[in-house]
């Protein structure tokens, strides 16, 4: 399989030697992130699955890895500053691998705890983020766990 | 325009900067028609590049630089990732331009900005500032109130509820006052006696019958104030509790009265389970604080205030070591308070995760019982429960150790008032510094009564936080306005059902047209069909005629009269919608059926049940029309559900009726029954039909064919197929599907 990136980061294909825009769609996102991806076309018909990036050769992987940071990119919260409740929100200051940010969680959508520790936020406007190791901050998280 | 929201919450501009407004407006002599704003850059860290469309260019602007690039010379290519997002601008041959980052709050604009750059600027129907503040605030104003009450407003209007209740809350307060009062008196009388009495009998300075007989007028004078004391209890928890119970139910019947008068446009926006609580937990928790956190707040300062009097003036020495560390105490309660609050929130957030496994599993019991995951459920729960559990336990952990030592310290004062006391207790009369043991026991009984205000006022914070932000979420509710344009002059009238769209233009978010221009006649009495692709502004067509939003642009008439001009509930009661699912209230079968015109008698509604042919299987049911239907009629076939609301519809005898993909999921057998139904109903209608299958639409006067928000086509049955258009490969494609399936 033969891929290439364009300047914005959109993916290409190679199929019977034209060059098709295609999207990666990972299968299981969450649970086996590397695996499984379903390769369509910009109507959203499935041409091919990939089933591992394994498979491919280490200039295509690489490509592919690179759309694919872009494509499944959240931002990595490494600390919590401040979390305050307004009238029907949560309003979150946090450091994170890009930089202060600040987001907001309806109060009746909570941040999410996985089986490896992961939390993930996902804010009023969709943006996600997610806090593996807290350099500070973990007391003030702590209640809204 | 509330700038805050862009202040605190998104921190960017609340408008494109006025420099770079300037340069497009002055420098580019052009007007900003609508504009953006990339958040981020390449690396996805911060950025500022601000993208304004002009009536023919296109402006970026980064810092001081800035780039124009003719519309007509330039394409756009979206990529959309989980978090991050990018707009390519593209030349003629399609190469990147520029390729411009933004995150997901930037979303809507950014959809907004593609949609121009193809389909053009020409149907923008609102400013460049309204589009990016709406783009920008929209999923915040969701949540968020769309008022603007400070904290200490939303307690003064609260509390104005009480003003019916004058008499209420001055009996109220007469308990509560009263009840102060008399609490001081034991500790008081109990010294005089000691000091008076007893000590002087003791002495042999009083003789016992004079002795007695004080004795029995004190105990006599302790029990009338126990009574007193008791009366002023009943009466301020008697009144309190119902004059709050009383300001819940006028809150409550406002609240959803004023629900009832708000815009689809509203419902859109928020969850069904925010206004719930809006109207249950919240005003349950006003109700907490009027009954009781206003008394019982004030009540503890008076009684503090009293006590601290009262404490000075019997030894100011003594009373001063008692009452200096109390700010100090209240102090370390509500923090205690604080910390608790957020261990509450934690265990709310347990228990919400195992009520939830029950209200996932029993409605899906069918389910875990033929997968035989009974098992799997049980220890689904116990690991919730145990979580749970453990939640609960840090609880118990952090207000048992809390608690005794702030008795602990309390204690320790009255150990050093002891110690304080004792030499003076000890020392003779005549010295100065003596303490008497009388006034030492008041001091001592009073002593005792401090700590329950403490602790009422160090929940203080808490409850009046709790309350005043229920209160807020219910005004934010009262205080939203229909949006529906409304003529001056509304009529009520009886319809003939003439129906009349004038080049109506519709949109949903001021940018994107579902509807472009639709323009048709319906006659009374005509049924007319609507078909086309999915999205493609069918049912939008119909939710402009019963007014839930306005148009855009255009105009629909009814009998030649603006809709704008009929009273709403008088049209709304003209015209039936059949849905696909139709919609049951709890209640019974007769309770839905009559839903709409509670007037209709008996043998009316059997015959509307005949002609819907429902009436048989209603008496199937061992309670026949008094059968009960559960939640959303659940414990009715679709096809049942469907009969009644045809039921329902013909008893309310619209002009117009609205069947939107009535038959669609039905078996063969269920929608001949419905067709027969229908074929009833629709008999002195003018009815608009919507529906995938074709087949139900032979017997049409006309079909419209609605593509992309355009009618396409018109004509019956036989003069669409005939041109070999959109109708045509419709009907095409579902012969052939049909042929398929019966193969």
């Amino acid at each position: 399989m033969e891929f290439k990136l364009a300047k914005d980061h959109k993916l290409f294909w190679l199929k019977n030697k034209s060059w098709l825009e295609v999207e990666l769609k990972a299968c299981f996102p969450t649970s086996h992130p590397d695996k499984y991806f379903s390769i369509r076309d910009d109507q959203g018909q499935e041409l091919a699955l990939l089933e591992d990036l394994n498979i491919l050769d280490d200039q295509n992987k690489q490509i592919v890895e690179s759309y694919l940071s872009f494509k499944s990119f959240v931002f990595e919260v490494i600390g919590i500053y401040e979390i305050e409740e307004d009238y029907g929100l949560r309003h979150f200051e946090v450091k994170t691998n890009k930089g202060d940010r600040s987001f907001q969680m309806a109060l009746e959508i909570w941040p999410q705890v996985f089986e490896d520790g992961t939390i993930v936020f996902e804010d009023l406007h969709g943006e996600q983020y997610q806090a593996k190791n807290l350099e500070f901050g973990h007391k003030t998280l702590e209640a809204y766990l | 325009m509330n700038t805050q929201y862009f202040d605190r919450y998104l921190k960017q501009h609340a408008t494109l900067p006025k420099k770079i407004k300037e340069v497009v407006e002055i420098k580019c002599a052009d007007r900003v028609i609508f504009y953006a704003l990339s958040d981020l850059d390449e690396h996805f860290e911060k950025n500022e590049k601000w993208i304004v469309v002009g009536s023919k260019e296109l402006y970026l602007f980064q810092g001081e630089d800035f780039k124009v690039y003719a519309l007509d010379s330039i394409s756009v290519r979206e990529n959309l990732g989980k978090v991050v997002n990018n707009l390519a601008l593209l030349d003629k041959s399609g190469n990147v331009l520029e390729t411009l980052w933004f995150g997901q709050k930037q979303n809507i604009l950014f959809a907004q900005l593609k949609y121009l750059l193809e389909e053009g600027i020409e149907n923008i129907n609102a400013t460049a500032d309204e589009l990016y503040q709406d783009g920008l605030l929209k999923p915040l104003l969701k949540n968020q109130a769309s008022t603007e009450i400070k904290e200490n407003q939303v307690v003064w209007r609260l509390l104005s509820y009480l003003k019916p209740y004058k008499k209420e809350v001055f009996q109220g307060s007469i308990g509560a006052v009263g009840l102060t009062i008399v609490s001081l008196f034991p500790a008081y009388l109990s010294g005089k006696v000691l000091d008076k009495v007893i000590e002087p009998f003791q002495d042999g300075r009083l003789d016992g019958k004079e002795a007695m007989q004080i004795g029995v007028l004190f105990i006599s004078t302790l029990g009338l104030i126990y009574l007193a004391k008791q009366f002023f209890i009943w009466l301020r928890l008697k009144k309190m509790s119902i004059m709050g119970e009383k300001v819940a139910r006028d809150l409550r019947a406002d609240l959803f009265k004023h629900i009832q008068t708000l815009d689809m446009d509203f419902f859109a926006s928020k969850h069904t389970g925010t206004i719930i609580s809006r109207v249950s937990s919240d005003t349950d928790r006003i109700w907490d604080f009027v009954a009781f956190g206003v008394v019982e707040v004030s009540i503890a300062f008076l009684t503090l205030i009293g006590l601290s009097g009262v404490l000075i003036s019997l030894d100011w020495r003594l009373g001063l070591l008692m009452t200096v560390p109390v700010p100090i105490i209240i102090f370390a309660i509500y923090r205690h308070g604080e910390r608790m609050k957020r261990m509450f929130l934690r265990c709310w957030r347990r228990w919400s995760e195992l009520t939830a496994i029950v209200g996932d599993t029993v409605p899906g019991i069918q389910v875990v019982k033929s997968f035989n995951q009974e098992k799997k459920e049980i220890r689904r729960f116990s690991n919730k429960n145990e979580a749970a559990l453990n939640e609960f336990n840090e609880v118990h952990e952090a207000w048992t150790k809390f608690w005794p030592s702030i008795f602990l310290v309390v204690h320790g004062i009255m150990i050093l008032v002891w110690v304080m006391a004792f030499p003076r207790l000890l020392s003779p009369a005549s010295e100065v510094g003596h303490i008497s043991a009388g006034t030492f026991v008041s001091f001592l009984l009073y002593m005792t009564m401090f700590t329950q205000p403490i602790e009422i006022i160090g929940q203080m914070a808490r409850m009046l936080n709790r309350a005043s932000s229920s209160a807020y979420r219910v005004f934010e509710i009262l205080d939203t306005k229909p949006v529906l344009d409304t003529d001056e002059s509304v009529v009520k009238t009886k319809l003939k059902g003439e129906i009349e769209f004038q080049n109506v233009i519709f949109s949903y978010d001021g940018v994107r047209n579902v509807l472009k221009g639709i323009n048709f006649r319906i006659e009374p009495g005509e049924m007319i069909g609507l078909v086309g692709p999915s999205g493609s502004g069918k049912s939008t067509i119909t939710k402009l005629m019963n007014r839930f939003y306005d148009v855009t642009s255009g105009e629909i008439k009814l009998d030649g009269m603006s809709l704008k001009r009929l009273e709403i509930g008088n049209l709304r009661s003209q015209i039936a919608v059949v849905h696909q699912d139709p919609y049951l209230f709890h209640g019974t079968i007769l309770d839905n059926i009559t839903y709409g015109n509670d007037k209709a008698t008996l043998s009316q509604v059997i015959e509307a049940c005949k002609a819907a042919n429902a009436h048989e299987f209603i008496l199937k049911f061992k309670e026949g029309y008094d059968t009960k239907v559960g939640e959303r009629g659940q414990t009715l076939s679709g096809g049942e559900r469907q009969r009644i609301s045809i039921a329902r519809a013909i008893l309310n005898d619209p002009k117009i009726l609205i069947l939107d993909e009535a038959t669609s999921a039905v078996d063969t057998e269920t929608e001949r029954k419905i067709q027969d139904a229908l074929d009833r109903l629709v008999e002195g209608r003018t009815v608009i039909a919507i529906a995938h299958r074709l087949s139900t639409l032979r017997k049409a006067n006309r079909i419209l064919v609605v593509k992309d928000g355009e009618i396409e086509e018109v004509g019956t049955h036989q003069e669409l197929m005939k041109n070999d258009g959109e109708y045509k490969k419709l009907q095409d494609m579902q012969t052939e599907m049909f042929n398929l399936l019966h193969a």
